[in-house]
């Protein structure tokens, strides 16, 4: 064996070091948590919380991981991607979250963020904009819809469509979900449950909610053929459903 | 004292044995830098790592309050089970370090004890992120819902497979040390397995704080 191998009689134990470093890193973990329970000093959270992260990273690193005393290679291997991840995140932050810190008006906004437009006012999305464009449906009526939904019998073209567009909110047997999409089998409705009000619905989406505007995804058609079939899913209470959320409509 | 340095001896001779006497030395010896192959290999594992999670990171912090329905961090993050998991996460690297200590100290029984103590710590850090996740789950926030589900199950996710990966790797140490595979000499073997172990640990540091706490400082 080499002088590589470790020899255990010439080594010195780090136990109270180590000890310390546990007490350090336990006092400082309930620090920063206890932390959030001091409403005064609200205004200096984030920067306490990131020295006191940046201290745990630093102490665990060089004492638990020895990197404090250990071979220089060992540093330039770990520190240097250590770095170059900050930079990523920063950057990455910098180009993305408007409140990233103080870089709050540094930022790029994406030309696809829809979300971003829809929350902030901007394009398409805008109030006005969506406002132009939500014609009532001047050509179709509730009596039009209303024969048209009694004269249905086949729902497999409108179940399709729900699978693709609507069940990832509303869920496949459209009992909703939670902080997403209404249950639509029970008797409540939001923005109304006859078939035209659901056309209207799904043509022009709901502003500032998660429901949104289809009309450029589907056709008319479509929309008539989803509508028709979340109109027969009135009444049917699927087990686990969403709670009533909007107005009540008297059963089928 | 003396049970302690029979059992050293004991295992420094299983070591020997397990010694084809040539090409064992290349594993462990980088004859260039003077460094253990093992070590530095983990370490640059770990450089990788580092790259692995910013980019995790930089993605949630990317699509953070940009999803357009579904539950928001604030809403299902509980500061109280998620800060009894870090504090026994972070117990887990004491316990590393320990094993670390004592088997560099040739204390090669206790080592294989603290390596133990600390696949349990790890094992129940898992066992409570399978509780937040089957509780987040259940309050409807699931890889589907939304950006924030996306990328919050993706980074936490990949964090607690590190950990499970942690555990197995840590019990085969143990296995090792027990069975006197890795003698006092082999500490190095210990060693690289805590490396990767507070890593894990450390990453969990940065989400901690950043993801769980920060959110609750804004």
């Amino acid at each position: 064996m080499s002088g590589m191998n470790h020899d255990p009689s010439t080594y010195h134990s780090h136990k109270s070091v180590y000890v310390k470093t546990a007490a350090v890193l336990t006092a400082v973990t309930a620090a920063e948590i206890g932390l959030l329970f001091v409403p005064a000093l609200k205004f200096a959270f984030v920067p306490l919380l990131v020295i006191m992260a940046v201290y745990k990273f630093a102490v665990v690193v060089g004492t638990f991981m020895h990197l404090k005393s250990d071979k220089n290679v060992f540093r330039v291997v770990f520190v240097a991607p250590v770095f170059m991840a900050i930079a990523m995140i920063y950057v990455v932050g910098l180009l993305a979250v408007p409140h990233f810190g103080a870089l709050g008006d540094g930022y790029v906004r994406l030309a696809n963020d829809k979300s971003h437009d829809e929350r902030m006012g901007l394009g398409e999305y805008s109030p006005a904009a969506i406002a132009a464009r939500d014609n009532k449906l001047p050509h179709l009526t509730k009596e039009r819809y209303a024969k048209l939904f009694a004269a249905t019998q086949d729902f497999a073209a409108g179940e399709k469509l729900w699978g693709a567009n609507c069940a990832s909110c509303h869920r496949a047997d459209g009992g909703g979900q939670p902080g997403l999409g209404p249950n639509m089998t029970d008797d409540c409705y939001m923005h109304g449950g006859t078939v035209y009000d659901l056309v209207n619905t799904i043509t022009n989406g709901v502003k500032g909610k998660a429901m949104i505007a289809f009309k450029s995804s589907l056709s008319e058609a479509e929309i008539d053929q989803v509508a028709l079939y979340v109109r027969g899913m009135r009444g049917k209470n699927v087990a686990k459903g969403k709670k009533c959320e909007g107005d009540k409509v008297a059963a089928k | 004292m003396s049970a302690h340095a029979a059992e050293a001896a004991d295992l420094i001779d299983h070591g020997h044995a397990g010694d084809d006497g040539h090409g064992h030395d290349e594993l462990v010896e980088n004859n260039y830098m003077k460094v253990p192959n093992v070590k530095l290999a983990i370490w640059t594992f770990l450089g990788s790592e580092c790259m692995f999670f910013g980019s995790l990171i930089a993605t949630y912090f990317f699509y953070l309050d940009k999803s357009i329905g579904g539950l928001l961090p604030k809403e299902v993050f509980s500061i109280g089970i998620t800060s009894i998991s870090t504090f026994i996460l972070l117990t887990s690297s004491f316990t590393m370090a320990m094993a670390v200590d004592t088997a560099k100290s040739g204390l090669m029984s206790k080592s294989r004890n603290w390596l133990l103590i600390t696949a349990l710590c790890g094992a129940t850090f898992v066992g409570f992120q399978v509780y937040e996740f089957w509780h987040f789950v259940h309050l409807g926030l699931t890889l589907q819902t939304s950006l924030f589900g996306s990328t919050f199950y993706v980074m936490t996710g990949f964090h607690g497979a590190h950990v499970s990966v942690g555990v197995i790797w840590l019990l085969m140490v143990a296995k090792l040390v027990h069975s006197g595979k890795i003698p006092a000499e082999r500490a190095v073997f210990v060693e690289s397995a805590g490396l990767y172990w507070h890593f894990v640990d450390i990453v969990w540091i940065v989400i901690f704080t950043f993801v769980y706490l920060l959110e609750f400082a804004k």
